[in-house]
């Protein structure tokens, strides 16, 4: 069932259009990833989401009801974790929790319940009275993510919500949301980094300037591109008559040489790798090492666009 | 509403060294001005009286009721000598022939100043209006004796001039009255407690500005839209804001006044509870002035550049530092009328120099309101725009 369905969404900032009529849907419990580079109007798809932008055109209907002109429909039922750490650093962790806790309605031991339990998620039990200032960067980003757990939403929405922070904090964060999922939490993910959507998206749409290119589960996406991936190959006594003779393969995509190693795109095929080991043993020469890196979404989104994703 | 009110009052901790500031300045210099300088220091002004007639006698008698200055009655060329070594504020010469260029527009009198500090000019003011005063005195006179012209009864102006003069004192005209009501504050101006008083509103609403400036705060760490994704209506968020500064504001004024009266012996006037009326409008006034500037800004560092501009030329446009009664021109009197500080500074006069009571502040605390509703209004936009197009 689907949770929250977007249709045509538009928005522009004068002249720059952010966002150019994109549609998508969310189901019910899934944890959806919006993967794209810097600038590819994540950020402004999820705000007009969370009613903080009113789209130029296009609509949001989450639940049956369009949010674009009933935004209560959502507030309610919505965490939200922007890109920023949206906390009062002079206050401590705990009076924090507490004013974003009542801004949802919570109050007395319902309030102070859900302070244990989401302090206990996101690991900062032991520093709640602490001033926010104190915390470290990955701290202050698990309690911006706990802030959004106290009211139970319905649907979470996570803006690169582990931007900046050490690899143990991240992990930390990663774990929390497929626990969260698990739990019934339905997520919406954006981010740059495209591990993390590996890692945590049964859906994914990857974005790139205000439109999405391609949607799906990550096989579904690697499919796209015919499941390419990249043969790295050390040779010795070899010319450039071998590298044509592997290039003309009707399974290799595409060769070239860096730094030393020959890297070839390859097709999904069983008999690809072989033909190359018979077609390097025939030329005379020597395989030093041989490595296939597994197709992922850095290749889809360089097959599609022509860039990477960090570009 | 009420959660973003105590989350106000526990963030007032992070403003606690500005407000101890500001706090502490305006009670140093209502304690320089009222205590240090209002008891002991008075100006010596020269009066050199040449036409000696009933007029000029009384236009003497009317400047030494100011108690305010020391009068010597002396000769022009001692006063402007005195003048020029410093010795005396201002000479006062009035001319031979004075009473009768009353009927002019030529009037026989001379002032010589040789600084333009405030007492001088406050004394040139009431110059002026004793003159107008005594120039409609005697215009009255002779219109009463002119509408017996013709009539069997014989009434010279000179004969009842007297009469008019004194019943002009016992039983002031309206023309008189409607005069002295309009010049309050030059009729009985005391410009220590114009400074105190100034002081206070000027620095005060550096507090009350930056109080409300930590919506910029939150806008810029997102606070502010993380609120708005919430169930919390932007309107019901602007208005804990606006009450939460209020409160601030009123509570720093009212330390100031209380302080000031207890510690320092400050008189406050007629009623401090009218006092405290005006202070709350004005209070009101600057949140809502200060609520309308940071819908506009992004940051703290545009906020911490645009304040102190703001609040120090407001505060000079609407009277903190000098009266406004010195001012001629009518475009800086339009704008001053927009500033909360003017009417903030207007109603606080009326107490504490003119021993007004709740009644006499109700006007000036009126435009407060308005203020307050106008710029209310105005942040509408700023805000509106913001969750829309942020």
């Amino acid at each position: 069932m689907n949770l929250l369905t977007v249709t045509n969404l538009e928005k522009s900032y004068k002249k720059i259009k952010a966002v150019k009529g994109i549609t998508f849907h969310v189901k019910q419990g899934e944890v959806l990833g919006l993967l794209g580079p810097n600038g590819a109007g994540k950020s402004t798809t999820i705000s007009m989401i969370a009613t903080l932008l009113k789209p130029d055109a296009g609509e949001v209907i989450y639940n049956g009801t369009d949010i674009v002109k009933n935004p209560k429909a959502i507030q309610e039922n919505l965490g939200y974790v922007p890109q920023e750490i949206a906390l009062y650093p002079m206050l401590s962790g705990k009076e924090n929790l507490m004013f974003w806790g009542r801004a949802y309605g919570l109050k007395g031991n319902t309030l102070k319940k859900r302070i244990e339990e989401v302090s206990e998620i996101i690991g900062i039990a032991d520093r709640l009275k602490d001033k926010v200032k104190t915390y470290s960067g990955g701290m202050k980003r698990r309690l911006n993510i706990g802030v959004a757990l106290l009211h139970n939403p319905e649907l979470i929405i996570m803006d690169e919500p582990t931007v900046g922070i050490d690899p143990q904090s991240r992990n930390h964060i990663l774990d929390t949301v497929l626990k969260l999922n698990k739990q019934g939490m339905t997520v919406i993910y954006t981010s740059h980094y495209m591990e993390e959507v590996e890692f945590l998206c049964s859906r994914i749409c990857i974005m790139d300037q205000g439109e999405i290119i391609a949607e799906g589960s990550k096989e579904e996406l690697i499919k796209q591109i015919d499941g390419a991936r990249d043969l790295k190959l050390r040779l010795e006594n070899y010319d450039d008559t071998l590298l044509a003779k592997i290039e003309a393969h009707p399974s290799v995509v595409s060769i070239e040489k860096s730094d030393g190693d020959i890297i070839a795109k390859i097709k999904q095929d069983t008999q690809i790798i072989k033909d190359i080991v018979d077609m390097i043993n025939e030329h005379g020469a020597s395989i030093m090492s041989m490595d296939v890196e597994e197709p992922n979404l850095e290749a889809v989104f360089l097959q599609l666009t022509g860039r990477m994703l960090r570009d | 509403m009420i959660n973003i009110l105590i989350l106000k009052i526990k963030l007032t901790k992070q403003m606690l060294p500005v407000i101890l500031i500001m706090t502490g300045m305006a009670l140093l210099f209502i304690f320089i001005f009222g205590k240090g300088f209002s008891q002991t220091y008075q100006p010596i002004v020269s009066l050199v009286d040449e036409d000696h007639s009933e007029a000029s006698q009384q236009m003497s008698e009317r400047l030494m009721d100011t108690n305010q200055y020391i009068f010597n009655v002396e000769g022009l060329d001692v006063g402007i000598d005195k003048l020029e070594k410093g010795g005396v504020l201002m000479v006062i010469y009035i001319q031979s022939g004075f009473e009768e260029s009353l009927d002019t527009e030529d009037i026989g009198m001379n002032i010589y100043i040789k600084s333009s500090a405030i007492e001088a000019v406050s004394l040139e003011n009431k110059v002026n209006f004793i003159v107008t005063e005594l120039a409609n005195n005697r215009m009255f006179a002779d219109n009463f004796a002119a509408g017996f012209e013709g009539s069997p009864i014989t009434i010279k102006a000179t004969d009842i001039y007297e009469d008019v003069v004194r019943l002009s004192d016992e039983y002031p005209a309206n023309t008189v009255l409607t005069l002295k009501a309009d010049n309050t504050e030059v009729a009985g101006y005391d410009s220590t407690k114009h400074y105190f008083a100034g002081f206070m509103v000027f620095f005060s609403l550096f507090t009350i500005m930056f109080g409300i400036g930590t919506i910029v705060d939150e806008k810029q760490n997102r606070v502010w839209a993380r609120q708005l994704v919430g169930p919390i209506s932007q309107f019901k968020m602007i208005i804990a804001n606006l009450i939460g500064n209020f409160i601030l504001g009123i509570a720093q004024l009212t330390t100031i006044v209380l302080v000031a009266k207890y510690a320092f012996d400050i008189e406050w006037g007629g009623s401090i509870i009218a006092l405290l009326i005006v202070l709350a409008g004005f209070s009101l006034a600057g949140t809502a002035l200060g609520l309308f500037i940071a819908g506009f800004m992004n940051t703290e560092q545009q906020l911490g550049a645009i304040l102190p501009t703001l609040v120090v030329s407001t505060s000079m446009l609407g009277g903190c530092m000098w009266p406004l009664s010195i001012i001629n021109n009518k475009v800086l009197l339009f704008l001053a009328d927009l500033t909360p500080q003017r009417w903030a500074m207007q109603g606080v006069e009326k107490v504490i120099i003119g021993n007004g009571q709740i009644a006499d502040v109700l006007q000036a605390t009126g435009y407060l309101v308005i203020i307050t509703v106008v710029f209310l209004a105005l942040s509408i936009i700023p805000y509106t725009k913001m969750r829309l197009n942020d």
